[in-house]
């Protein structure tokens, strides 16, 4: 059977919000099966990507929401675990493990939360950073950006671009945390959080869920190519570029369509390098500059158009599913304010999980629209 | 840091295999000495996190606010010791 993913859906992410993981990550499932006209009963399969969840698994969130399934699937990849969740979804659809696999990201996030899950990230983060205080990832992407200005020129002007056009495509989104218009004097007013990070440059943390609906439907999106690159380099390189370099030419190949042909694109986007970052190791930018100073303002490479999480915010892992959500929704005409005319092809990339110096897992799906 | 008594090469945090030869079996040595690569600061913390790299390995330390690229720096595994590059 051809799997496609039949229909996205994201709660509006929320700061100081009173709602628990498992209740967004309901709110998530109701919403996605309203999106797609399907009854809870046709659902036969569920996975999900939460860093709170705990002391529940993927089948206790089954049992609660009332489900009887054949396929289970829990993801701890962050960043990268939504496109892993796909992979493994689309093929199982495929082979006839399930028909009907509802996939759902998401978490209750506030300072104190996101504070436990960076210091037990994993043993090394418990063992070698923790200690250290202040050694969390905005420490850690702050030197990654000085190590990417360093080979590049560029300066806080030209990064600051990528929060600020992705603020602009926020004020299309009524889920996002961050609406306002925001112009470079109000970036460059943003306190410092760790040089030369400021204040826009990292995410604001919030509690929401995201979901989608993998199955046979012809109306569906398609997934025309899934490649991932796990701990390529062992954290010895400079964590530029990203696992994403090793894998592009194969995905390009698969993927039926090349960079000039996607309409829209979603880039894990944990902090504004790594949208650089990524966006070259897949060879759709080639000139930073005149894509940080011309492409990005003019919306000739419509990227992030949810406003990514450094508007809409980060609901924990729901980071992992968010790009596909807006991808999907694009592809659906779905976005409204935010509609990319005749949107027929996405490119979504994933990144996370920092082993020790930075993150350790890419992963990139190509999708496009049925009548292609 | 750990030594690979296989390959002899260097890994910091400590792995289960070599990455490098697969051996199993590492030894325990001391650093000493490193180089500042990269540093961030905070408004307001007693001390800024730095990149370190020694004997090829870049390590995340906790650095004296005065640290700049290029300084040598002694490590240290002892938290008091605030003038060295503090590293667990």
């Amino acid at each position: 059977m051809k799997p496609a993913i039949a229909a996205a859906y994201e709660t509006p992410y929320e700061r100081h919000s009173s709602r628990t993981t498992s209740q967004v990550l309901c709110d998530a499932f109701v919403g996605v099966l309203e999106r797609a006209g399907i009854d809870a009963a046709q659902v036969d399969g569920l996975g999900v990507s939460s860093f709170t969840l705990q002391p529940d698994h993927v089948i206790d969130l089954a049992w609660r929401l009332g489900l009887t399934v054949r396929w289970l699937m829990q993801d701890p990849l962050g960043g990268a675990s939504g496109i892993n969740l796909v992979q493994h979804a689309t093929r199982a659809v495929e082979a006839g493990d399930a028909t009907c696999i509802v996939l759902l990201a998401g978490d209750a996030m506030d300072r104190g939360a996101l504070k436990t899950v960076n210091d037990n990230y994993n043993a090394a983060a418990h063992d070698h950073l923790a200690p250290l205080q202040n050694a969390d990832p905005n420490a850690l992407f702050a030197m990654l950006t000085t190590r990417h200005s360093r080979v590049t020129g560029l300066n806080e002007r030209d990064y600051a671009q990528i929060p600020l056009a992705q603020r602009r495509w926020a004020a299309t989104n009524p889920g996002a945390a961050y609406r306002s218009p925001m112009s470079i004097d109000d970036y460059l007013a943003g306190r410092m959080v760790s040089t030369p990070l400021r204040q826009f440059d990292c995410v604001p943390v919030v509690t929401g869920a995201a979901a989608l609906v993998v199955n046979t439907s012809a109306n569906g999106v398609r997934v025309t190519a899934i490649e991932a690159a796990y701990n390529v380099d062992h954290q010895d390189g400079d964590g530029l570029p990203t696992g994403l370099a090793t894998v592009r030419e194969k995905f390009w190949n698969r993927a039926g369509f090349g960079p000039a042909d996607v309409d829209v694109v979603g880039v894990y986007d944990d902090y504004p390098v790594m949208v650089l970052a990524q966006l070259a190791d897949l060879g759709l930018i080639t000139d930073l500059e005149r894509f940080l100073h011309v492409d990005l303002a003019r919306r000739h490479r419509p990227v992030n158009t949810s406003g990514g999480q450094l508007s809409a915010g980060q609901a924990g892992a729901a980071g992992g599913l968010h790009f596909l959500v807006e991808a999907v929704n694009q592809l659906q005409g779905r976005r409204g304010d935010g509609q990319v005319p005749a949107a027929r092809r996405a490119v979504v990339s994933g990144y996370g999980m920092v082993l020790y110096r930075f993150g350790s897992c890419a992963n990139v799906i190509a999708l496009e629209s049925p009548d292609g | 840091m750990d030594e690979c008594a296989g390959c002899g090469r260097l890994l910091f945090p400590a792995r289960l295999r070599c990455p490098n030869c697969g051996n199993r079996e590492f030894r325990r040595v001391r650093l000493t000495i490193g180089i500042v690569e990269e540093i961030t600061t905070r408004p307001g913390a007693a001390y800024a996190i730095a990149t370190v790299r020694s004997r090829g390995v870049a390590v995340i330390a906790r650095v004296p606010t005065t640290a700049k690229p290029g300084d040598e720096v002694r490590l240290t595994s002892d938290p008091q010791d605030g003038d060295a590059a503090f590293v667990r």
